[in-house]
């Protein structure tokens, strides 16, 4: 048993979880104190060894491949859709705990299940509607068939065989129907579907990973977990519900910068002495001045521009970005913020007052910013000096975001050297790895010489320092 | 007092507070192995509750201890009482001041705050540590001393020992993050929206008179809500408000008028609230369907 979990704390490091000695002994010690049943093995595992809510989901999965595959899958997913199926689908073994393997738990009749007529489709939208749990599965299963033997080209590319499972179950064609049928029914139904449609997909990943690691063992499993590590992955390569992660990780950051401010000024405080209020504080202790009152000093606030590149290639990370630009706006009052793909416009106002999802929204909609749809980073930076020179002043600090694949237009160095010589300092953050830097159209290395600091930020561990030396 | 996931679960349950297995076991464990809980949610889902519901359940006192920005040492360990030193030594007259330094530096002459009150009771206490993602990181550091012996340091007194270990208990709404240090020190926990059984079982424990049907509808109600995208999603708390509002007003059922006119209680925010108006119709349709 011990080995099984020091071989669990292993992958978790891997995946980016940080489990110190300490965690692991602690696990040990509390897996001695209480009954060994799934639930509290489970419960007492990620209580002691993992201290962060987003990393639930990493031990979870390998909580399933190592221990008990078949626990989520009756537990604690059905329970939190159990009230989505309906009593007349047979017995309901989700409330205790269920012996033995999931196999034998049969949750829908007889009557349904492999043997359903109609095409794929109709049953991908049949399975949809009546969310049951074993026809579910089934439908993955049948999938995974689908796929043939697991080769090493599977786990090259999953995406591509999670694809390759979706024609064959015609996935989008159920979808299509779905969405079809969706005015009919009411809102609460539809949300339901939705609920199950992602439930589905998240039943679907999980079945070919673990048959993945099933097959390939050590490797698929080092592979997944690179997956989900948040800090290393490339902004690229995120699924949507790392995307999501992501933004809250964002706004904790930009949360993270401001206290950072405010705990300067609080350290600065120590120093001149204010006489007056020494003096007025003093009465409270008959005339003596035990807290010497200091002068506040007022703390310079960062007046910030960003410029942000928000062509298809980079829109991710741009996106990331004016996220972060967003929190801090609601905390420090000079951000001015710009988008470009060939021309430039300012969008700091779409942020006032807006949530940011809305803002974005209005971002794209409101903001003129592309009239070819490929990127032209000297004529935004020559606007951006005609249009909005005077936002760039001896106290800004300016932060250009882009990958600089200028297609083969002009560079327009100049006017890059003109906001480098009136800006306190300018950074670039390039959201390309550094070894495809100045191929191609990539004219970033003709733009480092203008800018005091080029840097390299595509995953969240890279944007994380790099902040840190900005501010 | 505790010896068993199933004692715990009984008796937090004495106290209005229904804890599921998982609860339950990383209580006990917190318990047993005298770390601090570190609890973690959206807020409104019983994070503070269930520190009250512990206290009472091993009958003894909560001593809460409520972070801010700015919260600092004076504040929540203690602080010299310098206006009552100072008339003491006004008042000793010619005492020599050896004789007065041993006297103002004594247990008489300082306030205790929470931390320092949790370690001197003569009882094991329940220590409630709110919000704590609200303070600053140097609290943060600071606490860790506190946390991991169980001792803290005071210059003129030494080593304060804790007479009996308290129960520790953090609570933070995600604020910001904890630094390594402090979460590899406690037993993690964090509670999620409930499920739509638990949350019945909730409202039927805590809300008095409250009609079975009404109920159902209730909390199913809620649950739509949650999955919608809102600002803030209602929590249990709210659903609790919503509730007893609803009996307050003697409604058996939910209907648009009702629901339009209490809204606001639910839904703190006035984006969420119109968003919701516009599909009410829709979503009462189904719940008071399926109810019957």
């Amino acid at each position: 048993m011990e080995k099984q979990i020091l071989y669990l704390v292993q992958q978790l490091r891997k995946a980016g979880v940080r489990v110190t000695l300490a965690e692991t002994l602690d696990s040990l010690e509390a897996l001695r104190l209480v009954e060994w049943d799934r639930d509290s093995f489970y419960a007492t595992l990620q209580a002691t060894l993992v201290k962060n809510q987003r990393d639930y989901r990493v031990f979870d999965k390998l909580f399933g491949l190592i221990f008990d595959p078949d626990y989520f899958l009756h537990r604690d997913k059905t329970a939190k859709f159990r009230h989505l199926l309906k009593p007349k689908e047979g017995p309901d073994c989700q409330g205790e705990p269920c012996d033995g393997s999931g196999e034998g738990k049969s949750m829908g009749g007889p009557q349904q299940g492999q043997g359903r007529p109609g095409t794929p489709a109709q049953r991908f939208v049949q399975v949809i509607k009546m969310g049951n749990q074993q026809e579910m599965m089934d439908l993955i299963r049948e999938g995974l068939a689908g796929l043939g033997t697991l080769t090493e080209k599977h786990l090259e590319d999953r995406e591509d065989a999670l694809r390759r499972i979706k024609v064959f179950l015609e996935w989008k064609t159920g979808e299509l129907h779905l969405e079809k049928q969706a005015g009919e029914v009411d809102e609460e139904t539809f949300l339901d579907w939705q609920a199950r449609l992602a439930q589905l997909e998240q039943l679907l990943v999980d079945a070919l990973e673990a048959a993945l690691v099933a097959e390939f063992k050590e490797r698929a499993l080092e592979d997944i977990l690179e997956r989900h590590n948040l800090n290393q992955m490339d902004f690229y390569q995120l699924s949507q519900e790392q995307v999501v992660e992501m933004k809250r990780i964002i706004t904790r950051l930009a949360h993270k910068l401001a206290t950072r401010v405010s705990r300067r000024m609080v350290r600065a405080k120590g120093g001149k002495m204010d006489i007056q209020r020494t003096m007025r504080k003093s009465m409270a202790s008959g005339g003596i001045p035990i807290n010497p009152a200091y002068r506040t000093r007022k703390p310079t606030k960062p007046q910030l521009v960003v410029l942000c590149d928000i062509s298809g290639s980079v829109k991710v990370f741009s996106e990331f970005m004016l996220q972060l630009v967003y929190s801090m706006q609601q905390k420090f009052a000079h951000v001015r913020s710009f988008v470009f793909v060939d021309t430039v416009d300012e969008i700091t106002v779409y942020f006032h007052n807006r949530e940011v999802a809305e803002a974005m929204a209005e971002v794209y909609n409101r903001a003129i910013f592309s009239q070819t749809g490929f990127s032209d980073y000297g004529k935004s930076i020559l606007e951006f000096r005609q249009r909005y020179g005077n936002s760039v002043n001896g106290k800004t600090t300016v932060i250009i975001l882009g990958d600089g694949r200028n297609n083969y237009r002009r560079p327009e160095l100049e006017h890059l050297q003109w906001i480098k010589d009136n800006a306190k300092k300018v950074f670039w953050l390039n959201p390309e790895p550094q070894e495809r830097w100045n191929k191609e159209d990539s004219i970033i290395g003709l733009y480092q010489t203008m800018v005091d600091r080029l840097l390299e930020c595509r995953n969240m561990g890279q944007l994380e320092r790099v902040v840190r030396q900005i501010f | 007092m505790f010896n068993s996931t199933q004692d715990v679960k009984q008796a937090l349950l004495a106290q209005k507070y229904i804890a599921n297995r998982k609860l339950a076991t990383v209580v006990y464990l917190a318990y047993k192995l005298r770390k601090p809980l570190l609890i973690e949610g959206p807020a409104g889902v019983g994070k503070t509750e269930l520190a009250k519901a512990l206290a009472q359940a091993l009958e003894t006192d909560l001593i809460r201890l409520q972070c801010y920005e700015g919260l600092d040492e004076a504040k929540a360990l203690f602080e010299w009482n310098y206006q009552k030193q100072l008339l003491r030594i006004q008042s000793s007259g010619g005492r020599t001041w050896e004789d007065t330094k041993a006297d103002i530096f004594t247990e008489e002459f300082y306030l205790a705050r929470p931390l320092l009150k949790a370690l001197k009771a003569e009882e094991k206490v329940v220590l409630l540590v709110d919000e704590l993602d609200k303070s600053d990181e140097e609290f943060e550091s600071f606490l860790l001393e506190a946390l991991s012996d169980y001792q803290v340091s005071i210059p003129e007194l030494g080593t304060v020992k804790a007479t009996s270990i308290p129960v520790v208990i953090l609570t933070s709404n995600n604020y910001r993050e904890f630094s390594d240090a402090l979460k590899r020190r406690c037993i993690h926990l964090y509670i999620d929206y409930p499920s739509y059984e638990r949350e019945l079982e909730i409202v039927r424990l805590k809300v008095e008179g409250i009609q079975e049907a009404l109920a159902g509808q209730v909390v199913k109600f809620v649950q739509a809500l949650r999955k919608m995208v809102l600002k803030k999603a209602p929590s249990i708390s709210e659903t609790l408000d919503w509730a007893r509002t609803l009996v307050l007003l003697g409604s058996e059922g939910l209907d648009e008028e009702v629901v339009a006119d209490t809204l606001s209680v639910i839904l703190k925010y006035q984006q969420d609230i119109a968003k919701v108006e516009e599909r009410l119709g829709g979503f009462l349709a189904s719940i008071i369907s399926e109810g019957n």
